[in-house]
């Protein structure tokens, strides 16, 4: 619209100055004619000289958090660039796009990160794709792009809150009862070895009656495990309806795993082709397996799930449909409506 | 709220905008002030302005901005002198054609006061650009139309102005440089104003540029807008919409002869000459519009009558017909059918012509007869009868042809009284000199260009554009016929060559007539000829069009001036330094500005590369003395100070002397190494926490050298 604006300014002023003989203004017109050649070779001047790359190749957030997306840009051009637009595409899934543009200008020589915020709206992978950058001229009149396309990736977590016990309602451990914590009040295992804390330990093991005496850590050995835990398998099979069915999916898994975290010693946490279990200690270790989780899920595609088998026997399945079951015994049925 | 810090560089835009506008004011020839002077109250206003908003916050700003205008206006008032010249400012713009300039000095310094105030809160407080854009295209664009003939220096600067304002703010500020993406608007400042600085330059030799190639290519580049504008005539004729009439309304710009046609005409036989087909005889004048009226021969028509000096036998449209009637007696007539095509109200009739039968009042078939005459033919039965009343009417036409405006024809006027005349001149003496005036002050041209709105368009074309058609040649020439007493009148019609003609081959010959066909000239009232029609347009001359005259007698009067001397002037004669004057000059001027511009941006960047490299070494100094401060007492022995591990190795040496924290003793050490790396090698200036980093690392290197004096006495 601007170029046709343009355009159009000068042949009236050419006309203009062609019907009263006006020098001047022919100048006018012809200094027009010549802006626009300049412009056009400017642009291809500026395109030449920007670049634009994400920062981060990935960055993790919770949801409806305020976070930025941050892009290096830099010209090597010997004068300002007024204008440039980095257009960004945020994709959760299919039907949930979404596009932002930042506009800003550089001085020469400048290398200078800018960063556009966002607030996620949605669980898992957020994909941005950065369109090769957009570069103006003077007049704004020209744009061309340079550079490729690249993207990045936000991980968007649930929101950290007071796990709620009754996610999974039975209290008995239903496997690994040979590991299995004593109740309160009996004996506890014997202890075999105190040592020196190292960074894996649980925390749950230092001392602190040492610690009182010390300025060291220190950590005790058992006799053998006595861990009580519980196993917790994520059904990957199956598509998502819609993103609110996949945000409800995701928040309930974190919302079980963090509950039984709490509850249990550690829980050992799987998914639909895991190459290893994750055994979660802590709503860090939660946080960890959601990450992979994500990864799984953005990486491969449906079919490839199916042909990963099927859940393992003697732990509590979530499966895509929202249904909780342990040992083939359907325990509850979840709805989108229980996304908290 | 307070205002934000205005960097001083933003006056550019204002300033090239209030230096434009006055530079404009200047080249207008009606208004006289006194140069530089007038100009000091506008760099006051710039630097109050520039002062209040940097001082006091929003509120405080407007409030002295409301002040100082109350003390405009009060100025004003009280002072007299101010105002009366304010009101005559627009008089002398646009309406003072003397040579004496109207000296409004006074209201020219208050109104470049009042305007900076203006352009500074438009553009600066209220980031109101598109105003001055719209405003400085609006004067651009309208200086022609009004014969304002804005000078090179102004127009460049009003270009700049508005390419430097595109280029910094665009159409739209925020559509260009959204603020609300921005978080360092000192940053986005900067961009703007080296944008601004970039485009300013570029804008220096793209308008120099632009001169040397009005200036090289001639008439070349205006023949384009011209071609613009036939072809839209052309595409505008094609859905039947232009204007093709005849009137007495001279046309103020181009003439693109529509090939529509108008008439049909069938005659007896072929024509030996030019028929000349009038439609319209003007009368009075009206001046700057440039307007025939119709003529006044009712008028002269009812006088005749009230001395009884009118031929009782003569009868219908007689004015002219007394002519045509004598020539009726002649017995080589042509007969002619007339078929009416346009909606006209207009009877196109051939000079000498009999109306034998029309088919209503709106004509729109009638037929004629009329005689082609070479020689005086009032020789007639009734020439006893005619002669009387021709000395009436002679009277009248006198009087009533000969009226010219008093005002809007100096020039012509001018041109006329160069040469000494009586006033008993022959009128084919006056003819010689008009010919003679028209041929020196014009060149035959149907793209003349525009005649400004407030100029008359015979006074434009003999004076200033010099270019014209038949309107011009036809209008100029009845002017000075009516200045020299001849009477005179404008006509207008058709001119039908005899080659137009084709044979039907019935014995009959037809053409149709077109709006190429379309003509305009004048006729004088002679004695013995009665309203005789005179070409006088160079396109169109020929010896046989003055019928009833000789052609040699006629050509022997135009070659030799009519005797006068005075009339052998050299040709006018168009030159491409006319439709480029002094360009040469003014784009060499330009050039230089911008060589020197560039010149010194380049410089002032190279300086400040130089000052960039001297903090850095300065920076590099005063670190490089810490570390020989530690090595001077025998502590980082083995390093200089640049090695990537000495910060390291440092704290280690230094841990000995009880540091209190040896990683904080890195860190500060590190980031010292790392500041003076960048002021040496980097790409940007040494900032304040460069320099912080470096004195950090100072006051770390005196505690251990102190606390190592202290160790070693201990």
């Amino acid at each position: 619209m601007l170029n046709f604006i343009y355009i159009l300014v000068t042949l009236v002023t050419w006309y203009y100055a062609g019907l009263y003989y006006s020098p001047v203004l022919m100048a006018v017109a012809v200094s027009e004619v010549l802006f626009y050649v300049v412009m056009l070779f400017q642009v291809i001047y500026l395109r030449g000289k920007m670049e634009a790359v994400f920062r981060d190749h990935a960055v993790v957030c919770r949801i409806f958090s305020d976070e930025r997306v941050r892009v290096r840009v830099s010209s090597k051009a010997g004068i300002p660039v007024p204008r440039y637009a980095l257009n960004m595409r945020f994709s959760f899934m299919k039907g949930a796009n979404e596009s932002k543009t930042y506009v800003g200008g550089l001085e020469d020589n400048e290398e200078r990160e800018v960063s556009l915020s966002v607030t996620p709206v949605h669980l898992g992978v957020m994909t941005v794709a950065l369109k090769p950058v957009k570069v103006y001229d003077y007049l704004s009149l020209f744009s061309m792009r340079h550079g490729r396309k690249t993207d990045m990736r936000i991980y968007v977590l649930p929101a950290r809150r007071i796990p709620e016990h009754s996610m999974i309602s039975w209290h008995e451990d239903p496997v690994n009862q040979s590991e299995s914590h004593p109740d309160r009040g009996e004996e506890p295992p014997e202890i075999t070895d105190i040592r020196e804390y190292r960074e894996d330990d649980p925390v749950r093991r230092i001392d602190w009656k040492l610690r009182v005496g010390s300025d060291d850590l220190y950590v005790r050995e058992y006799e053998k495990p006595s861990y009580r835990s519980m196993a917790f398998y994520a059904d990957r099979r199956g598509a998502f309806p819609d993103i609110r069915w996949r945000d409800a999916y995701y928040d309930l898994i974190y919302t079980m795993i963090t509950g039984l975290v709490d509850e249990y010693d550690y829980v050992k946490l799987s998914f639909t082709g895991a190459s290893e279990e994750i055994k979660a200690f802590s709503p860090d270790d939660c946080d960890s397996f959601m990450l992979a989780l994500y990864s799984a899920d953005a990486d491969d595609d449906a079919e490839s799930r199916e042909a990963v088998g099927v859940p393992p026997e003697g732990c509590a399945v979530f499966g895509r449909d929202l249904k909780l079951m342990i040992d083939g015994n359907l325990i509850r049925v979840y709805s989108k409506e229980d996304m908290k | 709220m307070e205002n934000d810090h205005m960097s001083p560089l933003v006056m550019i835009i204002p300033g090239l905008a209030v230096a434009g506008i006055y530079l404009f004011l200047g080249s207008m020839g009606g208004v006289g002030f006194i140069p530089v002077v007038s100009a000091i109250p506008a760099v006051f206003a710039a630097f109050v302005m520039w002062l209040l908003y940097e001082k006091f916050d929003r509120i405080g700003f407007l409030m002295s901005f409301c002040a100082i205008a109350v003390m405009g206006a009060v100025f004003v008032f009280l002072c007299r002198p101010v105002w009366q010249q304010m009101v005559m400012l627009p008089y002398a713009l646009f309406i003072n054609e003397s040579s004496d300039p109207v000296d409004v000095t006074l209201g020219v310094m208050f109104l470049m006061f009042m305007l900076t105030i203006l352009v500074f809160l438009t553009e600066n407080v209220l980031h109101i650009h598109w105003f001055m854009y719209m405003f400085m295209s609006w004067i651009l664009v309208v200086s022609p139309v009004v014969g304002m003939n804005a000078g090179v220096t102004t127009v460049f600067l009003f270009t700049a102005f508005n390419m430097v304002l595109w280029a910094m703010y665009g159409m739209s500020a925020r559509r260009l440089m959204p603020t609300r993406y921005h978080t360092d608007e000192r940053y986005r400042e900067r961009v703007v104003l080296k944008t601004g600085v970039v485009m300013g330059i570029a804008a220096v030799f793209v308008f120099s540029t632009a001169l040397m190639t009005v200036r090289l290519t001639g008439s070349g580049l205006y023949n384009v807008s011209l071609a613009m504008e036939s072809g839209l005539k052309n595409l505008l004729a094609s859905f039947g919409i232009g204007d093709n009439g005849i009137s007495g309304t001279i046309n103020r710009g181009n003439v693109y002869p529509l090939s529509t046609r108008a008439l049909e005409i069938r005659t007896s036989q072929q024509p030996e000459g030019s028929i000349y087909l009038r439609g319209f005889s003007g009368g009075d004048y009206e001046s700057i519009r440039g307007v025939w009226e119709e003529n006044t021969d009712v008028y002269i028509y009812s006088a005749a009558m009230r001395r009884g000096a009118l031929p009782g036998d003569v009868s219908g449209d007689y004015i002219d017909g007394i002519y045509y009637q004598a020539a009726s007696d002649r017995s080589e007539t042509i007969d002619m059918d007339v078929v009416r095509l346009e909606d006209q109200s207009m009877m196109f009739r051939p000079y000498l012509s009999v109306l034998n039968e029309n088919t209503g009042l709106a004509y729109d078939t009638y037929s004629l007869s009329f005689t082609e005459m070479r020689g005086p033919y009032l020789e007639g039965s009734r020439n006893g009868a005619y002669r009387e009343f021709e000395k009436v009417y002679k009277g009248l036409a006198d009087t009533a042809y000969t009226a010219v405006p008093e005002k809007g024809l100096e020039g012509v006027r001018g041109l006329i009284d160069a040469y000494d005349l009586t006033g008993d001149e022959d009128p084919m003496i006056i003819s010689a000199l008009i010919y003679a005036i028209l041929d020196n002050n014009a060149e035959y041209s149907t793209r003349p260009g525009f005649t400004p709105v407030n100029k008359d368009p015979v006074e434009y074309f003999l004076t200033e554009s010099h270019r014209g058609y038949c309107q011009h040649y036809a209008s100029a020439a009845v002017l000075m016929y009516r200045m020299c007493g001849v009477p005179a009148r404008y006509a207008a019609g058709y001119v039908v060559g005899p080659d137009d003609f084709t044979d039907n081959g019935d014995g009959t010959w037809r053409v149709s007539v077109t709006g190429a066909m379309g003509h305009a000239w004048p006729e004088i009232f002679m004695e013995g000829y009665g309203w005789v029609p005179i070409e006088v347009t160079p396109a169109s001359y020929a010896p046989d069009t003055y019928p009833g005259l000789d052609a040699s007698f006629l050509e022997g009067l135009f070659a030799n001036g009519g005797g006068i001397e005075s009339m052998k002037r050299s040709k006018y004669a168009f030159t491409s330094d006319e439709l480029a004057p002094g360009f040469g000059v003014h784009a060499g001027i330009l050039l230089a500005t911008g060589v020197m511009a560039l010149s010194l941006i380049i410089s002032i960047r190279k300086r400040r590369r130089g000052k960039v490299v001297s903090k850095g070494n300065a920076l590099s100094r005063e670190y490089a003395g810490y570390v020989r401060n530690l090595h001077d007492k025998a502590l980082g022995v083995g390093y200089d100070g640049s090695e990537k591990g000495f910060p390291s190795a440092l704290a280690v040496e230094m841990s000995e002397f009880e540091v209190s924290d040896p990683s904080d003793l890195a860190l500060c050490t590190d980031a010292a190494r790392r500041a003076v790396l960048n002021a040496s090698f980097g790409d940007r200036d040494v900032s304040k926490e460069d320099r912080e980093r470096v004195r950090a690392f100072g006051k770390k290197v005196r505690e251990l050298i102190r606390k190592s004096r202290e160790s070693k006495k201990a």
